[in-house]
């Protein structure tokens, strides 16, 4: 399989994020376009350069994404997952809104995806308890998914509490410390995929 | 976003005319990087492996220019090299007019990077190129601890080994998740197992550099035989021997331990991963470290 080419467009003294253009490569079968991807922008995007070693998103990828993301950074998520599957922003404030992308459809209420699971749940949201997100995850979450999670880090002792909470149930695959680009923020991403411990 | 929030993420995105990077010291640097020394030796490896007391010692040489505390190393080579050019890697160095016959950089991490030989083969042919290697499996505890300390990380030390496993199969399993990033941070900072691996990363040189332009010791060796050793590294580099006063260990991690000492159960794990990869590195440099 290819590897992602995600670290490649040099702008500003840096090299940062971008990505392939779906809808460039649906029009034309002559070489890819990039798209920026933003780290001061997107958290994940804030991950990856910040040493994120994997990103499990491709494909067969489909997403509920929790939180806000305007329609520059679907994008991004689209020409990941080469707009194949259907994704989902839950995001309260933005009640009845349609979203511009076929493929992004917004929520304001998790009744409406009923039964559906998600390989991946992107969590970008302050104002969720731990307790509500990991019944989202219960509810929502394919058993060999991941969460990706931002947490704010303005309170260690919280942040501890949050951090432990999950790592309950989800197995951790790397935690990033993207506060070069989002002050107080940590990534993490966890494994919905049981793992056994040979060291406890 | 506040006005504030507003002014910060312009001025970071706008590197150029950002006033803050602005310092007549690296403007006269890189206006007379053409009169300066390019390094005669680098430290490129490793990290957690008491580069600081290497460079406390270097310094009391007075013909040597190494780093120093808050500066050890340049990361061209594994940071900046397709973003800056050599002149502007050539103003970190004294001039050719300064006390100092021998320059370096400590980095302590272009061993780990899979560009790095290549890029320094093109820029310093005939460098001199220098090792210290620490018991892997120390090296692995203490860098968590680093990175426990900063806040970057907070599973306990068998998760986060366990973490680093499973992301080792994942990319062994599935190319497609790999984030095609050649940024140090990803060699380093969340690889307390992988930058372990010295033979491995060190084939990497052997396939650019002459066997004569290298020099491996360990750090446990440095301990104990402080005076011989970086006498020896004089000679490497051509100049007088000297008497050498010893200094404590700098920036021992292992004192500032936040998390429980190493179980044993995960510390025989390590011996048993490492294992063949020391015995590998040993025949490589056809030397033997005491590490149980």
């Amino acid at each position: 399989m290819e590897i992602n080419k995600i670290i490649n467009w040099i702008g500003n003294g840096k090299k940062i994020p971008a990505t392939e253009k779906f809808d460039y490569k649906e029009k034309s079968s002559n070489k890819g376009m990039l798209r920026r991807w933003e780290p001061f922008e997107d958290t994940l995007s804030a991950a990856i350069m910040s040493g994120l070693e994997i990103i499990p998103i491709n494909k067969s990828t489909n997403i509920l994404y929790i939180g806000k993301i305007d329609k520059e950074k679907q994008f991004n998520y689209l020409d990941l997952i080469e707009n194949k599957q259907k994704n989902f922003i839950f995001d309260k404030e933005y009640k009845n809104m349609n979203s511009e992308i076929e493929n992004f459809q917004y929520i304001d209420n998790l009744e409406e995806i009923k039964g559906k699971l998600f390989s991946v749940i992107y969590v970008n949201d302050d104002t969720i308890s731990i307790k509500n997100i990991i019944n989202i995850l219960d509810e929502f979450l394919d058993e060999f998914g991941y969460l990706i999670i931002v947490l704010s880090r303005s309170s260690e002792k919280e942040f501890n509490d949050s951090f432990k909470k999950l790592s309950e149930s989800l197995h951790v695959i790397q935690e990033i410390n993207i506060e070069n680009y989002f002050s107080n923020k940590s990534l993490i991403i966890f494994s919905n995929k049981k793992i056994i411990s040979e060291f406890n | 976003m506040g006005i504030k929030g507003s002014a910060r993420n312009f001025l970071l995105k706008n590197k150029q005319i950002n006033p803050y990077r602005f310092s007549w010291d690296s403007t006269f640097r890189y206006l007379t990087n053409s009169i300066r020394f390019l390094p005669h030796f680098l430290i490129i490896g490793t990290s957690k492996a008491g580069k600081y007391s290497v460079l406390s010692y270097l310094n009391q040489h007075h013909e040597i220019s190494a780093g120093f505390k808050d500066h050890a190393g340049v990361h061209y080579f594994d940071g900046s090299f397709e973003i800056n050019s050599i002149s502007w890697y050539r103003s970190h160095f004294p001039t050719k007019i300064s006390k100092f016959k021998i320059v370096g950089e400590a980095p302590g991490t272009y061993l780990t990077n899979p560009s790095a030989p290549i890029r320094i083969k093109k820029v310093l042919p005939n460098v001199k190129l220098i090792n210290f290697f620490r018991n892997p499996v120390n090296r692995a505890y203490s860098a968590y601890n680093h990175a426990v300390r900063y806040g970057w990380e907070h599973s306990s030390f068998e998760n986060a080994i366990e973490a680093e496993i499973e992301r080792m199969n994942l990319l062994k399993d599935n190319s497609d998740m790999k984030i095609n990033n050649e940024n140090s941070v990803n060699y380093l900072q969340f690889s307390y197992l992988r930058h372990g691996l010295y033979a491995n990363n060190l084939e990497n040189w052997f396939d650019e550099f002459e066997e004569k332009q290298f020099r491996h010791y360990s750090t446990e060796e440095l301990d104990e035989n402080y005076n011989e050793i970086m006498n020896s590294l004089f000679t490497f580099f051509g100049i007088k021997n000297i008497e050498l006063t010893k200094v404590k260990r700098k920036n021992v991690g292992v004192e500032k331990v936040l998390h429980e000492p190493m179980k044993e159960k995960i510390r025989e794990f390590l011996i048993d991963f490492y294992k063949p990869h020391n015995e590998k590195l040993f025949r490589m440099i056809k030397k033997e470290f005491q590490w149980e």
